[in-house]
């Protein structure tokens, strides 16, 4: 497999659905201006799709995107995750706006993205497989499904599917409640 | 429950007969009813029924004109007695909002400043206070305060839950009775609690009761029961021009428990509301068979309001009118004897006062609410002329803590941190969509109304 240069095998998959990312959240966050209602719906419905798509499921592009450029795991890892750390950093910068800095830091642990990142390793793994085994199928003599592909498969997709399906993802939220009045309960009241 | 034993038989209808007959008889009056008539005759103490429903807001109402949304029970209560059009909570979040109901304080002073800041043990609730004055009472429902569930003081009957941070659950919502676990009888809460609360209503005493009713409806997940889910499907919803199918699912605002597109939640809102609406009936309808309707006083409110897209947010918090206004209603044919409406402004910290006037009680100094009762006799009495609202942080919600003074015509906001001032006219502006800081009208404006925000915060207003 052709080793292609750096901005080529990680940079463009990775800014690719970032910049996807960046693009649908302006979008929809300004289609309320579109004068016109279906208008204004159509846009909203279509770009928030593909916000959550980007931040979602967007390692299922770059992650094989990266593989077949010749990226190293490490690369593949570092794209596929791009998009999930800059939404992730935008909601910590969000936050800021009313709370301190390390609460802002300890939002970055809530079931949402506790979910986006476990979801994104799921993806990763599932990907890793899939171009294995195409490789495999080319004739390569390669292990179509190494443990620490299947690991993140099977994890991730638990991890993510036990947080949504408890109560919506209610119950683990209040278990981040629990954890930032344990760390931040001195801060509540304090105003 | 921990009514005497000795009184807790259930009081049939010929009791009730019986007893309003012998004293009609002997000429008496009401101070001659029976003991046994439920409390209802004793003096001229009124019963108290106070329902507290979970982001109802305000113009949810069938009376309200609400395009669909079907509330026969609550027209009915609002038909026989006051609707208060201009009611409104002091700080629009669930837990600060009804422990301000509770004391007749302000989150700053009762403590509860949001969902995460606890109850104070020595908070004086306006239900010890009754007690003290001889009334059987209760909670029931939604307690949601930090701090775990209380044994709070004055209360013979606690009824509550801790599910989910103590938001409780629509289905099967494990309860906690008198400080012992008890399973849910009714798979679905809101049923459950009026059973609990028509068992206490229902039970034999010879004193006065009062009960705080406190549901987690119409609150998030928006759960209606089975039998009535679905039942505004099809229906056109009007939402907001500014708003969208995906706004609560997305810059935070999924937190507020609205993943999922707008309109499927807010159908189950509104599915949830005619559920609770259901169960006001079978309190409305318990009284009347008691005969106790016209010595009881009924009064319905919410805790805060609720964005449906206004503003483009979901929730509550903001001191936004979607937010802050409350559907208010009182009902009790002693006092109020002709039905209507009332448009001077009252806020949730009025309601203790109010009650332990209606009581016969004095009103503690530090109780921060004025009592509304001279409104229920007249529509020209004067009302309010300002107030103020106040928001404390509330993690991981990113609204800034904030003030406002809520004027007649008025509204002047002031936030901790980036964001700006906002003024509003509320009568040439309802839906507060212009901010005219940064105008002329608005400096002139906010040289009256920040000088009054600055004396209500410092509690001389």
């Amino acid at each position: 497999m052709e080793k292609r240069s750096f901005t080529q095998r990680a940079l463009a998959p990775a800014g690719m659905v970032a910049l996807t990312m960046v693009a649908a959240l302006v979008v929809y966050n300004n289609a309320w201006r579109i004068e016109h209602r279906v208008l204004h719906q159509l846009v909203a419905n279509v770009f928030a799709w593909v916000l959550f798509s980007s931040i979602g499921i967007g390692a299922c592009l770059v992650y094989p995107m990266a593989y077949a450029r010749g990226a190293s795991l490490g690369e593949r890892v570092a794209a596929a995750l791009a998009t999930p750390l800059i939404w992730t950093l935008k909601e910590v910068v969000r936050v800021t706006a009313t709370f301190t800095w390390t609460e802002a830091l300890y939002f970055a642990l809530n079931p949402l993205v506790i979910v986006v990142f476990t979801s994104a390793a799921a993806e990763m793994g599932l990907c890793e497989i899939l171009c294995r085994w195409a490789r495999k199928r080319k004739g390569e003599a390669i292990k179509a499904a190494p443990y620490p592909a299947v690991l993140a498969l099977c994890g991730g997709l638990t991890i993510a599917l036990v947080i949504f399906t408890w109560g919506f993802g209610v119950h683990a939220f209040y278990v981040f409640q629990e954890g930032y009045k344990a760390l931040f309960g001195h801060l509540a009241g304090a105003s | 429950m921990t009514i005497p034993k000795g009184k807790a038989q259930r009081l049939t209808r010929r009791d009730a007969l019986k007893t309003l007959g012998a004293a009609t008889a002997a000429g008496l009056g009401s101070a001659c009813f029976s003991r046994r008539a439920h409390g209802a005759a004793t003096a001229r103490r009124p019963n108290i029924l106070f329902i507290l429903t979970d982001d109802h807001r305000w113009d949810h109402l069938g009376f309200c004109g609400h395009p669909f949304l079907q509330t026969p029970h609550l027209d009915r209560l609002a038909a026989e007695g006051l609707n208060f059009a201009n009611a409104f909570v002091v700080t629009s979040l669930c837990s600060p909002s009804r422990a301000t109901f509770l004391t007749g304080m302000y989150a700053h002073r009762h403590g509860v400043k949001n969902n995460l800041t606890p109850w104070q043990d020595s908070n004086v609730t306006f239900l010890e206070l009754l007690k003290d004055a001889g009334y059987d009472t209760a909670f029931i429902g939604k307690w949601h305060m930090p701090g775990g569930l209380p044994d709070p003081r004055g209360v013979d009957l606690f009824v509550s839950f801790t599910a989910q941070g103590g938001q409780g659950q629509y289905f099967n919502c494990p309860l906690v009775v008198n400080g012992k676990e008890e399973p849910s009888r009714k798979a679905y809460l809101t049923e459950e609690l009026t059973d609990r609360t028509l068992e206490f209503l229902q039970a034999k005493r010879d004193r006065p009761f009062c009960i705080f009713l406190a549901h987690k409806a119409a609150h998030h997940q928006f759960l209606p029961p089975p039998d009535l889910a679905g039942m505004y499907d099809g229906v056109p919803l009007n939402l907001p021009k500014e708003t969208d199918l995906w706004i609560g699912s997305t810059n935070g605002m999924m937190f507020e428990g609205t993943l999922g597109p707008i309109s499927w939640l807010y159908r189950n809102y509104c599915e949830t509301l005619t559920a609770t609406d259901r169960e006001v009936g079978r309190l409305l309808d318990a009284l009347d068979e008691m005969g106790v309707a016209d010595d009881t006083l009924v009064v319905y409110a919410g805790d805060n309001g609720f964005f449906w897209g206004e503003h483009r947010l979901v929730d509550k918090r903001w001191a936004y009118e979607e937010s802050i206004r409350i559907p208010f209603i009182v009902r009790y044919p002693r006092r109020i004897p002709k039905a209507g409406t009332r448009e001077q402004m009252i806020i949730n910290p009025d309601l203790a006062p109010t009650l332990l006037e209606l009581a016969g009680l004095p009103i503690p100094e530090n109780i921060e609410g004025r009592s509304f009762v001279p409104l229920l006799g007249s529509a020209t009495a004067p009302g309010r002329d300002a107030w103020l609202y106040e928001y404390f942080r509330d993690y991981p919600y990113n609204v800034p803590q904030h003030d406002a003074v809520r004027t007649r015509t008025h509204k002047y906001i002031e936030y901790e941190g980036r964001r700006p001032a906002e003024l509003y006219d509320l009568v040439n502006d309802p839906k507060e969509k212009t901010n005219l800081i940064g105008t002329d009208q608005g400096a002139a404006l906010r040289n009256t109304l920040k000088p009054r925000l600055d004396e209500l915060r410092a509690g001389t207003g």
